[in-house]
């Protein structure tokens, strides 16, 4: 980001700033002199994934090795967790590449311009960095996984002791140094602001505020958990879902030893975690037959606007977990309505990112192989970011093979897909966009809608809208031949009226009776 | 005592609501050359503005809209004034047109007309609107008569 960038960033948010910092030294040390050669290429990486992990309205400014970062209005806390979470993907994509480097076709959604597997034609640098990483131990001795995690699955071999983590909280309070290619730590809090011109990117740094150790992170974020609803009946389902084999415990949002102070922050699940459900309006019968769910926190939706939904700030592994609490929300949700009225049908949606991972999605099958039975006709999954998943044979496999487990997948595209044809081979039931969040002029919005039901007309599938925000944008999704709706003029669903089927017409959008959106609140 | 046209016809001034420019301009046209005062607005939003620097002796609007659509926008014209003239107009070959239409009858439009529109039937409707007495529009049904229930997107 320009200067200028974070001169408005800043002068926008002048009071509650926070800072990061991501910082490639400890690459650079380990590489020595192929550092000159390989440098220009890690950091390449790095900053493909900065920009993948940070919205735009954060600033960031690279200094030699170490990437700045200026959060507005979050806490230091929220600040190193967010730079960890960055470091650990970086990481991340580091270590996966190499483990899966040298068996050709394994992966080969990786094999893209800017992952590790592309470093340059010789592969001595990657053979500096396995020697490297595995010194740290990042990579097992036979290459085929990656040792032990840092807030996520590490590959097939993911060692379950992770109270062996070496994380050391760098002297400048918080964060992590030793023991891993990429270090995150706290590099200022409150920044002061300089209305004048040009800013200096290395007047943003000041010294970080005392009182925020290894503590402080600990106590307010190791351990966190959800909000829990009912229990789930069975046991092994909820255990399953909470610790899946193979992830260390801490991933899967429950940790064993919260009182370790060695233990890395864990900013995921937050604790102030909830669920959501919205009513699906199905135009066909004129009434509501599904509902979705969204996670929130206290700031707002955690998920982002677009196809992909994907929380910011979050790794694969967080959102991996994401994908597993939703799960298990539903199922606890379905266990505990068994009322006769309630009948309709409960909507999660599975990130792309977890399902494009072999080992996630493995385990995200696995997860969904305990559903139990008498419930699976009743709950849909979503396929966010469908159009990724499906370009892999690999991906389409597994979204037949989740199909088998549900009553109907959806596929939720980019608004501005131009062919579903791909969809149609595929056990899809309908596609759909997600406007939650898009901030365009409702005239384009709308010129979007009737693009995209036009194309799914043509592809003989139904289709869905969700996070319709206004009253006119619904009822151009009406007239676009949308076959259900979701969004803020159909309602939100209190627990109360939850999976309750009830009638909802158009005439409901203009209050014309008390209906999901005004009953159920 | 209105002014007349060539015509005979009283001289109205109407309001004009309607997102797409063509049509738009086209009715435009249409509605001056028969000696009528047209007021446009591109969406329900604009249209209710307007129409609080009125009076209108007629409204006409579209029903699919950006930022206020058109039953919202005749929802909220009936509700300052009970006795407005609307006529409704909405695309035609589209899902759900025909219930759109259907309920802006019911909101008290005194015409509905599905798009494309036959200049001589946009005529013949205008001139028999512009003649109906007011009084013979039924009132808004009740359970969308009150105000509150109007803003759900603020919830």
């Amino acid at each position: 980001m320009s200067h200028a960038g974070q001169r408005g960033l800043l002068v926008v948010h002048p009071l509650q700033t926070a800072g990061g910092e991501i910082d490639l030294a400890p690459l650079r040390a380990g590489l020595s002199t192929n550092w000159e050669e390989y440098g220009p290429s890690l950091h390449r990486i790095a900053s493909r994934v900065i920009r993948q992990e940070l919205p735009e309205t954060v600033a960031c400014v690279r200094l030699d090795d170490t990437y700045r970062v200026i959060f507005a209005n979050v806490s230091e806390l929220h600040a190193i967790n967010k730079c960890q979470n960055i470091a650990d993907e970086i990481e991340r994509r580091l270590t996966n590449a190499l483990a899966t480097d040298g068996t050709p076709g394994r992966n080969p959604k990786r094999r893209q311009p800017g992952s590790a597997a592309n470093l340059g034609s010789s592969r001595g640098i990657l053979r500096v960095l396995r020697a490297f990483l595995r010194a740290l131990g990042f990579l097992s001795d036979t290459d085929t996984g990656i040792t032990r995690g840092h807030g996520g699955p590490r590959g097939e071999s993911v060692n379950a002791g992770a109270d062996t983590l070496k994380d050391v909280r760098s002297p400048s309070g918080g964060g992590r140094g030793v023991g891993h290619p990429v270090a995150a730590r706290v590099s200022a809090t409150n920044i002061p602001v300089r209305a004048h011109d040009g800013l200096d990117p290395k007047e943003l740094v000041i010294s970080p505020r005392d009182g925020l150790g290894g503590d402080a992170v600990a106590k307010h974020s190791v351990g966190a958990e959800m909000p829990r609803g009912p229990a789930i009946a069975d046991q092994s389902l909820r255990d399953f879902m909470e610790h899946p084999k193979g992830l260390p415990a801490h991933a899967a949002g429950r940790n064993q030893n919260p009182a370790h102070p060695k233990r890395t922050a864990i900013a995921f699940p937050p604790a102030d975690l909830r669920f959501e459900f919205f009513p699906f309006w199905n135009l066909m019968t004129n009434l509501v037959t599904a509902y979705g769910i969204k996670p929130m926190g206290t700031a707002g939706p955690l998920y982002a606007a677009g196809p992909s939904g994907e929380p910011r700030h979050c790794s694969s592994a967080e959102t991996f977990m994401l994908d597993r609490i939703m799960l298990r929300e539903c199922v606890t949700i379905l266990e505990s309505s068994k009322q006769p009225q309630k009948r309709a049908l409960v909507c999660t949606f599975v990130h792309a990112r977890t399902l494009q991972d072999p080992t996630m999605a493995r385990q995200f099958l696995q997860c969904c192989e305990r559903i139990p039975e008498e419930l699976r006709p009743k709950l849909v999954i979503e396929i966010a970011d469908a159009g990724d998943v499906i370009r892999s044979e690999e991906g389409r496999e597994t979204i037949s093979n989740v199909s088998r487990f549900v009553r109907a997948t959806l596929a939720r595209l980019p608004v501005s897909v131009t062919n579903m044809s791909a969809l149609v081979a595929l056990p899809i039931a309908a596609a759909g966009c997600d406007f939650s969040g898009d901030c365009r002029e409702e005239e384009a919005v709308i010129r979007d809608l009737e693009a995209f039901a036009v194309i799914a007309r043509r592809s003989k599938l139904a289709s869905y809208a969700r996070g319709l925000q206004t009253v006119s944008l619904t009822i151009a999704a009406v007239a676009a031949g949308f076959r259900y709706i979701e969004g803020a003029p159909v309602g939100r669903s209190g627990l109360d009226h939850l999976l309750e089927v009830m009638p909802f017409k158009i005439a409901d959008l203009y209050g014309a009776r008390p209906s999901v959106r005004t009953a159920a609140l | 005592m209105q002014a007349k046209n060539d015509g005979g016809q009283d001289m109205a001034r109407i309001l004009l609501v309607e997102d797409e420019f063509l049509v738009s301009e086209t009715l435009s046209s249409v509605l001056e050359s028969g000696g009528h005062t047209v007021i446009r607005a591109v969406n329900g939003n604009e249209g209710l503005k307007k129409y609080a620097d009125g009076p209108f002796d007629l409204v006409i609007t579209d029903i699919i809209m950006p930022d206020k659509e058109g039953i919202g926008m005749i929802l909220e014209m009936r509700r300052r004034t009970p006795n407005a003239k609307i006529v409704a107009i909405s695309g035609g070959g589209r899902s759900g047109t025909t219930e759109f239409l259907r309920m802006a009858k019911e909101l008290g439009a005194m015409a509905v007309m599905q798009k494309p529109i036959r200049l001589a039937e946009f005529s013949r409707v205008l001139k028999e609107c512009l003649a109906t007495s007011a009084t013979t529009i039924p009132p808004i049904p009740a359970q969308l008569s009150d105000n509150e229930s109007l803003s759900p997107t603020s919830q």
